[in-house]
């Protein structure tokens, strides 16, 4: 009698499994690629993009390529932004496969078979392990911005409403600390009882989107007991990235007990409320960058528009390619912590250059990777003083 | 030759930036919007984008040097295998980097190099107030030198706009042996008698490459829509027939989506529910009121033909919405929750008679002998005002990968007995590649033969798309 035993399914073949399900549905018809940001920096060649990126990945697999050939396909798989785009063409007018979380457990399978990611980002997560945040800079200073600002710790006891999460970016890079304080003043302009915590750490998206699954878990576990030890009931986040992993990777029971927003929706509806206005007028031609884990990820493209709208003497110009056609900045997917050899270009550049031509003086955002990718773009660009790069933050405490 | 020595051969003619043989670049390139894998042994050995027309002749001079096969890629969507490389170890020379544009308005005609994409040339020549010859479902993607390659239209009505070959004024062309040659004329007024046009637009890439395009200009007409629907689908046939017989102008378009494939688009566009199978009609004219009475008589029609609902839309945006539906027709695919998901099996594309498009409906529900086909779910729809009707097979994803491919390859056997049944050939997608039966039982031997001749003639050593022309 021969015994009956049951096969368990590795972690690798489990990825591999889900891969081709999603990937053995691309009909090869390419609308996706006409519109990926990659191919307006790189030589344009058909292996990237999404269908380039997943058509490699089913022939890496099928064909057993990868151990010889894994440094081209990493360069690749970990160079996309996730921003999207190419899910919005397929399900508009193809099969809508879905292209993003294809990419994303390629990245996951590559880690698993030591194959990636890319050395820098490899990087980022030991210091995310170590530091509880990918810049390794010490948790001790994570508060530092708010040190003069009088903001309250979270707590059970302080009755707060609202905690506000800034995120690593925000909190440590000193170009960004000026949006969590205009977020701040912009929360007691409108008497809003908030907190912040004292041992913020990471959200996860970098373990998350480059596909360091368990370390993912790891930070969110920690976060989510965190938040209902304090007895959470709100959320506002700074960074849209910190704000996508709350409300889509986090656990669903965590979503049913706390509210979670972006600043731009939350100061869109105390705007709506009458608790939020602005006085000073601002004579601008201010033109909008959708960061695409606000736009495309979420479908927040009205809430910060309808800010800027509300500012005296503002008159909102779109970029050519506006809300679900937006241009990446470059930041997402990881690439903040990596650089690429093969792009000759920059996203960030690009942008700023369409912003001019759209007649703006003025660029404004609502997420710090594309703070800082436009901001290195309009000097690299020498177009400082022609365009102004805020975030609506810091527009918003202009016109108070 | 080794891959080394090809390569840096290749880069000598094209530059370092436009020839590769990275292993997954060269999958990419060599995989077609035909579902069938590339095989392994026949993954391409390197890809070249030349930027003009010398560069094309150069690869071709060394490609027969060297007896090494060519495939020509526009952006690989032609859905019959025409783009898949069928020999080992040969060259994929994509036009991609073939771009130019310029408009000669004095002279009413534009050229634009084969790579550049149907969509950017459309909008491009509306900006100046004028239309493209050619809507094709994969313009997004799709390059004009591959659609004058096929000779196709896409969902226009060619009685109304007439093939692409009917607005290619001239063409340059680089043949297989690599010289380069300029056909047709920069006149409006076309050769007469011999036109060396023909012999390349609509040669599927046997004859030569096409590097650049010369076509006349055509003003952007008014335009009028018509949306209605039936209850019964053959309804719809017999309502597009009697506007031919009724001798109207022919409509620019004239589409049906049945009900049941309706169903999926119509939620992702928030449409709810369609009423039954859908009519779309476009009509044109030079002044809005010809297109709107067109309109208004097509309207007639379909309500002495039993509509459900046949009326003019007036808003664009409203026509929009409808159009989307038909047109990004890969969205039928999309499933509800709880549904099991669909994928593409097989797929046909069939112009019949006018009289036999009921026929050709009865035929795809189930008077065919194709059991593994009639497993699926079948998906209707198609450019019924220029009499060709196209079934697609939803297929469960939980089907082994060989019954899938089995279900594509009887869907074209099933083209060709449609074809040969009725005495017609494909409209849309091309003839060689995996139709090649079709081409051979439909026309016979002795012209096949003639084709193979012509072909060896002007391709001695075979090495420009091998494969196609013998059915590969």
């Amino acid at each position: 009698m021969t015994e009956n035993i049951k096969h368990t399914e590795t972690t690798e073949e489990q990825l591999e499994r889900e891969i081709l399900d999603i990937v053995s549905k691309c009909v090869h018809c390419r609308f996706c690629l006409p519109n990926c940001p990659r191919m307006e920096i790189t030589g344009g060649w058909e292996g990237q993009g999404a269908a380039g990126i997943l058509t490699s990945l089913y022939y890496a697999l099928k064909y057993g390529l990868l151990d010889e050939h894994w440094e081209q396909l990493r360069d690749r798989l970990f160079a996309c932004a996730n921003c999207k785009s190419c899910f919005e063409h397929c399900s508009d007018e193809s099969v809508g496969i879905n292209t993003v979380e294809a990419i994303r457990k390629g990245r996951q399978l590559l880690l698993e078979r030591m194959k990636g990611p890319m050395p820098q980002q490899g990087k980022a997560l030991d210091l995310l392990t170590q530091h509880g945040n990918p810049y390794g800079n010490p948790p001790s200073e994570r508060t530092a911005w708010a040190k003069d600002l009088g903001i309250p710790f979270f707590s059970k006891e302080a009755a707060l409403d609202v905690l506000l999460y800034v995120g690593c970016t925000a909190a440590y890079d000193e170009r960004l600390q000026r949006v969590p304080r205009a977020v701040v003043q912009l929360l007691k302009a409108a008497q809003v009882k908030f907190g912040i915590l004292s041992d913020e750490e990471c959200c996860g998206y970098p373990a998350d989107k480059i596909g360091e699954a368990s370390l993912f878990e790891e930070v969110m576990n920690k976060n989510w007991a965190k938040f209902k030890a304090l007895n959470v009931k709100h959320i506002v986040a700074v960074c849209p990235h910190g704000y996508d992993e709350f409300v889509k990777e986090y656990p669903p029971e965590m979503r049913k007990d706390i509210a979670i927003e972006h600043y731009t929706q939350f100061f869109s509806e105390l705007i709506d409320q009458g608790r939020l206005s602005f006085k000073k007028k601002i004579t601008k031609k201010v033109t909008y960058q959708d960061p695409c884990y606000l736009g495309r990820h979420n479908n927040i493209y009205e809430q910060p528009r309808k800010i800027i709208k509300a500012i005296p003497g503002v008159s909102l110009v779109e970029m050519r390619r506006n809300r679900e056609d937006s241009l990446c900045c470059g930041g997402g997917g990881g690439r903040m912590w990596a650089d690429f050899e093969d792009e000759t270009e920059r996203l960030g550049n690009i942008r700023v250059k369409e912003a001019v031509e759209a007649g703006a003086e003025m660029i404004v955002t609502a997420c710090p990777f594309c703070f800082i990718n436009l901001d290195d773009a309009v000097k690299t660009t020498r177009l400082e003083q022609t365009l102004e790069v805020k975030d609506i933050a810091q527009l918003m405490v202009d016109a108070l | 030759m080794s891959n080394k020595g090809l390569i840096s051969d290749l880069v000598s003619i094209v530059g370092l930036q436009n020839a590769t043989d990275d292993i997954f670049y060269r999958i990419n390139y060599g995989q077609d919007a035909l579902a069938l894998d590339l095989e392994k042994e026949k993954i391409p050995a390197a890809v070249v984008r030349p930027a003009s027309a010398e560069e094309v002749s150069e690869v071709m001079r060394y490609a027969n040097q060297n007896k090494i096969p060519v495939y020509i890629h526009g952006k690989g969507t032609a859905f019959k295998g025409s783009a898949k490389p069928k020999r080992e170890g040969s060259i994929i020379l994509s036009t991609e980097k073939l771009t130019t544009f310029e408009m000669h308005e004095e002279d009413m005609y534009f050229e634009a190099g084969a790579g550049v994409i149907q969509l950017d040339l459309q909008e491009e020549l509306l900006k100046h107030g004028y239309m493209l010859q050619a809507n094709i479902g994969s313009k997004y993607s799709a390059t004009i030198g591959g659609a004058v390659a096929i000779n196709t239209i896409g969902h226009m009505v060619d009685f109304c706009m007439g093939k692409l070959i009917d607005h290619v004024l001239g063409l340059e062309v680089v043949l297989p042996t690599g010289e380069i040659i300029e056909t047709g004329t920069r006149s409006i007024r076309r050769p007469a008698g011999i036109d060396y046009t023909r012999f390349f637009a609509g040669c599927e890439g046997l004859f030569g490459i096409i590097t650049k395009v010369r076509m006349r200009l055509v003003p952007s007409p008014k335009r009028a829509y018509v949306l209605a629907f039936f209850k019964e689908l053959k309804d719809i046939a017999r309502a597009f027939i009697k506007v031919y017989h009724e001798k109207l102008p022919p409509p620019l378009y004239g589409e049906l989506l049945e009900e049941e494939t309706a169903k999926a688009p119509f939620r992702l566009r928030g449409l709810g529910k369609p009423k039954g199978s859908m009519a779309l009609a476009i009509t044109i004219g030079y002044t809005q009121e010809y297109a709107d009475w067109q309109a208004r008589e097509i309207v007639r029609i379909f309500k002495t033909e039993g509509a459900i609902e046949a009326r003019v839309i007036t808003s664009e945006k409203e026509h929009e919405q409808f159009w989307m539906c038909r047109e990004n027709i890969m969205n039928i695919l999309a499933v509800e929750e709880g549904e099991e998901k669909l994928v593409l099996g097989g797929a046909a594309e069939c112009p019949v008679p006018l009289h036999n498009l009921p026929d050709l409906i009865d035929y795809y529900r189930g008077g065919h002998n194709h059991d593994i086909l009639k497993e699926g779910k079948l998906l209707l729809y198609g450019h019924v005002g220029t009499a060709d009707l196209h079934a697609m097979w939803g297929v469960p994803e939980s089907w082994p990968q060989e019954k899938k491919m089995q279900s594509i390859r009887e869907a074209t056997e099933l083209e060709k007995e449609v074809y040969v049944k009725w005495g017609c050939a494909p409209g849309e997608i091309g003839q060689t590649a995996s139709r090649v039966p079709f081409l051979r039982e439909r026309y016979g031997e002795d012209a096949y033969r003639m084709l193979k001749n012509v072909k060896r003639a002007i391709d001695p050593n075979n090495i420009l798309n091998p494969g196609n022309l013998e059915g590969e």
